[in-house]
């Protein structure tokens, strides 16, 4: 009998205005406007230019991305970007014994120069309420050939308050290393299963699962393995890996606070050769005066080693896996960043004109990781990216 | 560049209206008064029971003899009228507008006091049939959208400045406003609620920065039969106007829900106040005797 009350105080407590606002929302014109994608409405295009540099005078890499969108019609979107990087500088080659037992990095020389070129393209068609997406690309360097294909489809429902995603995609890549008689064949393919929900006006949640497999040649050849008393053999991995990923993403609004938005991301990463990894994201979006925004951003990242990862071996150690590639070892990083956006509503002709410039740094340390399993500090280092970019709608 | 007010006054729907927003330039505010005027016009064309050219005016002349057509926007609106019959117990009801023939709101007199059973039999809202696709009305029936789409003109206008980067505005098509979005300052606009008692005078200013505010009385359009003042909502059980409420106010988040629930509170007549007083929204009622029951907040923020 006291259920049942509660039952009926829980009813009552919907209203009349409630339901009738429910209601109204399925008229047209008055559809809550969605943050997920929607297909583009007008003409896009976009420049970025970045540079990447690592210290001691590591890599550096430069960055020209050009992306540009166009509508065909009510439904479609055709998008297109061009990518080149420029590589220059040493990286870490292998990790010898030192004289006092510890590992020191031994690098390439300083004049590895390498060219990457990329191509990819997409057509996106939205037949209410289903948005499907097919893409492809295609990018070379000298030693390296990457094909891929991907395909997404997205349904919205629930008054477009829910997204469910599907995605996935398959990459096949030859690599032929400068120098090396080698060539090598890898595949991947990763799929994702997404879930976004505005849980009231201010309030999104996103989560997301993918999975990822990986076959054929896993390892770098760019790398060795100092074996103490024995001396380099090649970077040798599994040449499967699976992969799972987490990812839960809250975005909340501040409207008293000039529309800012808090963004907060947490992802789980785990694999078959024993790397976790724990990603902890925060950034504020800051609206400020006249179509500036400011978007501070911090990033922490711990991970720990591969199960066939060792700064370097001994003679003795009867091993088939072996690797002492620092992105394989036990390591934490801290990052943080800003962006500066200006936007110009319906300047001239144009339907929005957009300059974005934005700073990164990046600080890697063994001793950041969360359990420490770490082979000491010989791997640290420190980088920095800064970005430019500008975006036309018309 | 910096953001200027523009102030749009213009006659539809046979009331004055008004757009009032900030705009980085001329050209931005004229570009999208533009495209916000022609949505007005395009709904009046399409649901105004006074121009014969409109669809309703062709589903209202068919009534008895065939179906027509409908869109899915038409359809969307007669699915949420339907909610507003259920939520009201069938005093809500978009096919009531024939038992105006009984009375002369212009004269403000009974026409014909002998007609109004006749007339009741003429409304009906679950004797409509519709689909996806076309409309049936049974002979002698006629639809009547003028208590929806004059809100709903509102809301989807407030939306069109939105799409197009308006942030900081507000709609108002006859009295019935929606805000979207505080002044630039961060200032709220002020919104006058009209006195019912006085109707040329204001009884309080709201601030509003989100949200809608409509209205629903009987300022102008009233009649008085044997001493008893009735408003021109008419209640499709008894034929008559309802006489126990002059006028409503209600804040809500959407113009469309805050002009169903004026009217809805209206019919409700003796029972008005404690209707809206569940609804959980600030309100204002009227009583006949000219009672305030005065539920608006000082300052509103849905």
């Amino acid at each position: 009998m006291v259920a049942v009350e509660a039952v009926v105080a829980v009813t009552k407590r919907v209203t009349a205005a409630a339901r009738l606002s429910a209601a109204a929302l399925a008229l047209p014109g008055l559809m809550p406007s969605a943050e997920a994608g929607r297909v583009e409405e007008s003409y896009q295009a976009d420049f970025q230019y970045g540079h990447y540099a690592e210290s001691d005078q590591r890599m550096s890499v430069d960055i020209y991305q050009l992306h540009g969108a166009v509508p065909i019609g009510e439904a479609m979107t055709v998008s297109a970007n061009l990518v080149r990087d420029v590589v220059s500088g040493a990286s870490p080659m292998f990790n010898i014994k030192q004289r006092d037992g510890k590992p020191g990095q031994v690098l390439t020389g300083a004049s590895i120069r390498d060219q990457r070129d990329a191509a990819s393209g997409s057509l996106s068609y939205a037949f209410d309420p289903v948005t499907a997406t097919l893409g492809g690309g295609y990018s070379a360097e000298d030693d390296y050939i990457s094909r891929y294909v991907t395909g997404q489809l997205s349904y919205e429902f629930n008054h477009k308050l829910s997204t469910l995603t599907l995605a996935g995609s398959v990459a096949f890549d030859q690599i032929e290393p400068t120098g090396l008689n080698l060539k090598e064949n890898k595949s991947n393919q990763q799929y994702l299963l997404g879930w976004s929900q505005v849980i009231d006006k201010n309030t999104l949640l996103k989560l997301n699962a993918t999975f990822g497999y990986q076959e054929g040649f896993l390892s770098d050849p760019y790398k060795s393995v100092f074996f103490d008393g024995r001396g380099l053999l090649a970077d040798t991995r599994p040449t499967r890996r699976y992969q799972w990923a987490w990812l839960g993403q809250l975005v909340r609004y501040f409207k008293p606070l000039n529309q800012a938005a808090w963004h907060l991301d947490y992802r789980f990463y785990t694999d078959s050769w024993d790397i976790d990894s724990h990603t902890l994201e925060m950034s504020w979006h800051q609206p400020l005066f006249e179509g500036w925004m400011l978007v501070p951003r911090l990033r922490y990242y711990s991970q720990n080693q591969a199960e066939f990862y060792q700064a370097f071996f001994s003679a003795d150690d009867s091993v088939n896996r072996f690797s002492s590639d620092y992105r394989m070892a036990g390591f934490g990083a801290l990052s943080g960043g800003v962006k500066l956006t200006r936007e110009w509503l319906a300047p001239g002709s144009l339907d929005s004109l957009k300059l974005q410039v934005g700073f990164d740094y990046y600080d890697r340390k063994a001793a950041y990781q969360l359990a420490g399993d770490n082979a000491g500090d010989f791997a640290d280092y420190h980088a920095y990216t800064v970005t430019a970019s500008v975006q036309v709608r018309f | 560049m910096t953001l200027a007010l523009f102030d749009v006054a213009f006659k539809a729907m046979g009331s004055p209206c008004r757009f009032q927003f900030y705009a980085h330039s001329p050209a931005q505010a004229r570009n999208v008064s533009d495209l916000a005027l022609a949505c007005v016009q395009r709904l009046e064309r399409k649901y105004s029971r006074y121009r014969s050219d409109s669809l309703v005016s062709r589903i209202n002349d068919q009534a008895g003899s065939g179906i027509v057509p409908i869109d899915q926007e038409t359809k969307a609106l007669l699915e949420y009228a339907r909610q507003c019959y259920q939520e009201s117990g069938g005093l809500f009801d978009i096919t009531s507008g024939v038992l105006a023939e009984a009375f002369d709101f212009q004269q403000g007199r009974v026409r014909d006091l002998a007609a109004i059973d006749r007339l009741c039999a003429r409304v009906g809202f679950d004797r409509i049939t519709y689909d996806a696709g076309c409309i049936t009305v049974p002979a002698g029936m006629a639809l009547d959208f003028g208590g929806i789409v004059k809100e709903y003109a509102v809301d989807t206008v407030a939306g069109l400045f939105q799409q197009h980067g308006i942030e900081h505005g507000l709609v108002e098509l006859g009295g019935d406003i929606r805000v979207f979005g505080a002044q630039p300052d961060g200032r709220a606009w002020p919104i006058a609620v009209r006195n019912p008692n006085r109707p040329d005078t204001i009884y309080r200013r709201i601030q509003v920065s989100q949200g809608a505010v409509a209205s629903s009385g009987d300022y102008e359009r009233f009649i008085e039969h044997d001493g008893v003042r009735y408003s021109h909502v008419l209640n499709p059980k008894t034929g008559w106007p309802v006489s126990s409420v002059k006028a409503v106010t209600v804040v809500a988040e959407h113009c469309l829900v805050a002009g169903s629930l004026t009217t809805i509170a209206m019919l409700k007549d003796a029972a008005a106040p404690a209707w809206l007083k569940a609804q959980n929204l600030p309100f204002l009622c009227c009583l006949a005797d000219g009672r305030m029951v005065d539920h608006l907040n000082p300052a509103i923020n849905l």
